[in-house]
């Protein structure tokens, strides 16, 4: 529903298979990654995420539909994210993670902090 | 070695003829560079500081800003001052080759040029400052001190903090009559993020620790010690003052709030903090010892709970009254029975926020009932993560099927038997060494010999519980 609308606006491959897109242009914007956020690639999620949050205060989406394994320092951005946007009422939503995604962030309960929707929902949630 | 690096680099080059742009585009991509082109200076200039080329081609003669200019820009900016430079010329220009030169230029290619000389002229140049670029983080680490004597001596500070750590594991596990217990660390790097401690409280209770810090290396190392030592003073200190009122909720709670305060979000640690009392009814009226763990979880994986239901173990756990206090969270239903083995293994859900990014965070705390022959396994991510060459996870259906099938061994043995299989897992085919893990590992085995008394006498409790 909400992919109709959008023109990609920036975009890079990390490499191995990975790559990040921000779609700015639509209301939220979009960050879509691609591949396991591991390692390097965190660096360029944080920078990304960083960008996003300073241009939009009222928080956006990080679609992690393609994120079949994420590590601890990439939950340490999210968690930084979710801080800073909280400074401004803003929100971070996370789009359709995987299962075993879904579950790290059960355990370290950052579903409590932040939203989590499903492709089928709305995502009006975010102002 | 130096050929590869090379060959990934990335060329800026800035020349005012789109002819030569083009052919040097080519010649250098050919090569397996990844180039980026600049019509003028000023574009250069800019083109430099948002890509932060590895080496730049300039052309001299420009219009507008010139390549001298550029060179000098370039040496005003911290951060492009050490990209070398190779100048371009035209054969009759000595002397602006030497003022190139004197500007900062490391090199210079006459036009028109021989690509074969350039390319060899360019990898002579990258196969001296890539690797100086490479390690340029370390050297502003090491401030003054870079020679090759301050970098055996950060590599010594290394190996000594790596000591230290080690030092900090416990060395032995705590004496509690009837318990049975081991705790290992395996490190991916010299210093670790991931450790486990012991606390003893009293003769008859200790604390228990694993904790994963985020990151690796020196800066995970930090962390940890800091969690570390905050837990030894922060849960003996709540016993003191609350006694039997202690709770390890409250403990994770008040160094969240210290964490919290002094770090940003994305330094967290998960950790479980518990309390094993061989004798929780040692203050009251009841006749039957009860040997209870009480915990509290800053979103750390869920340790394992194997529950001796084995009937020829004599008398078989009565689930209604020990699981009064748990409280199973609906969509974990499937999983509270992680294998069907002889035992029941069920997760230990209770769990809370990471430990230190959120200052509003809160625990809660469960208390279980342990009885005679039950084991609890406590691990990190490190184990669930792991995986073999066909990219499959570990994961915890597998841990938990290899602690339930080793039960009948010591906790030791047990610890001992999830290691070999976890390397066994990892392992791949055609290697024959000990495979690498990825991410640190922590383990602790606890289990209540149901041979020994857990406190008083073995007859006495069976006796009541078959009555």
């Amino acid at each position: 529903m909400i992919r109709q609308t959008i023109t990609f606006s920036a975009s890079a491959e990390l490499g191995s298979g990975s790559s990040l897109t921000s779609v700015t242009d639509s209301q939220p914007p979009i960050l879509h990654f691609r591949g396991k956020i591991i390692g390097m690639h965190v660096e360029k999620l944080k920078e990304e995420m960083n960008r996003l949050t300073d241009q939009h205060a009222s928080g956006f989406i990080l679609d992690l539909s393609q994120v079949p394994l994420l590590d601890s320092s990439a939950l340490g951005v999210i968690m930084l994210t979710v801080q800073q946007l909280r400074q401004t009422d803003g929100k971070l939503v996370l789009l359709n993670p995987q299962p075993n995604v879904r579950n790290v962030l059960r355990v370290t309960r950052l579903d409590t902090v932040l939203e989590i929707v499903s492709d089928s929902e709305s995502t009006r949630h975010v102002p | 070695m130096t050929t590869e690096i090379a060959h990934q680099a990335t060329i800026l080059v800035i020349d005012d003829e789109v002819d030569i742009l083009d052919l040097l585009e080519m010649i250098l991509e050919v090569e397996g560079y990844h180039v980026i082109t600049a019509g003028d200076g000023s574009q250069g200039l800019q083109l430099a500081e948002t890509h932060q080329p590895d080496l730049i081609l300039l052309d001299l003669m420009m219009p507008g800003m010139d390549g001298y200019a550029v060179v000098e820009m370039l040496k005003a900016k911290p951060d492009l001052a050490t990209i070398p430079v190779i100048m371009l010329t035209a054969l009759a220009q000595a002397n602006e080759r030497i003022q190139g030169l004197t500007a900062g230029a490391v090199d210079y290619i006459t036009k028109p040029f021989e690509s074969q000389e350039l390319v060899l002229r360019i990898e002579s140049v990258l196969s001296r400052t890539l690797p100086i670029k490479y390690i340029n983080p370390l050297i502003g680490a090491m401030g003054e001190q870079f020679s090759v004597d301050g970098v055996e001596q950060l590599a010594s500070h290394l190996q000594t903090a790596s000591a230290i750590q080690q030092g900090l594991l416990p060395q032995t596990p705590p004496h509690i009559p009837g318990v049975d217990i081991a705790g290992y660390l395996r490190s991916s790097m010299s210093v670790s993020g991931d450790f486990y401690d012991f606390i003893q409280l009293d003769d008859r209770r200790f604390g228990l620790v694993i904790a994963d810090v985020r990151g690796k290396g020196i800066p995970g190392a930090l962390l940890m010690v800091m969690i570390r030592t905050a837990l030894r003073l922060v849960s003996r200190e709540e016993e003191r003052r609350f006694g039997d009122k202690a709770s390890t909720a409250n403990v994770l709670k008040r160094i969240n709030d210290l964490i919290a305060t002094d770090t940003d979000p994305d330094l967290f640690a998960t950790v479980v903090y518990g309390v094993l009392d061989a004798d929780a009814n040692r203050l009251s009226t009841e006749t039957s010892p009860t040997c209870t763990f009480t915990y509290a979880n800053a979103g750390h994986c869920y340790p394992f709970h194997l529950m001796n239901t084995s009937p020829t173990r004599g008398w078989i756990k009565d689930i209604d009254s020990t699981d009064a206090e748990q409280v199973p969270t609906p969509q974990l239903e499937s999983k509270v029975d992680l294998i069907e083995g002889i035992h029941q293994i069920r997760q230990l859900n209770v769990g809370g926020l990471v430990l230190g990014s959120f200052g509003f965070a809160t625990f809660e705390e469960q208390v279980i009932e342990l009885q005679p022959g039950d084991a609890l396994l406590f691990y990190t991510d490190g184990i669930l993560e792991a995986e073999n060459q066909n990219g499959v996870l570990y994961g915890e259906r597998r841990l938990a099927q290899v602690f339930e099938s080793n039960y009948h061994l010591s906790a030791e043995g047990i610890r001992q038997q999830i290691e070999a299989d976890l390397l066994n897992f990892c392992r791949f085919e055609d290697k024959c060494d000990p495979p690498q893990l990825q991410d640190d590992l922590a383990l602790i085995v606890v289990k209540m010999n149901a041979d020994q008394s857990p406190p008083t006498s073995i007859d006495h409790t069976a006796l009541s519980r078959q009555r």
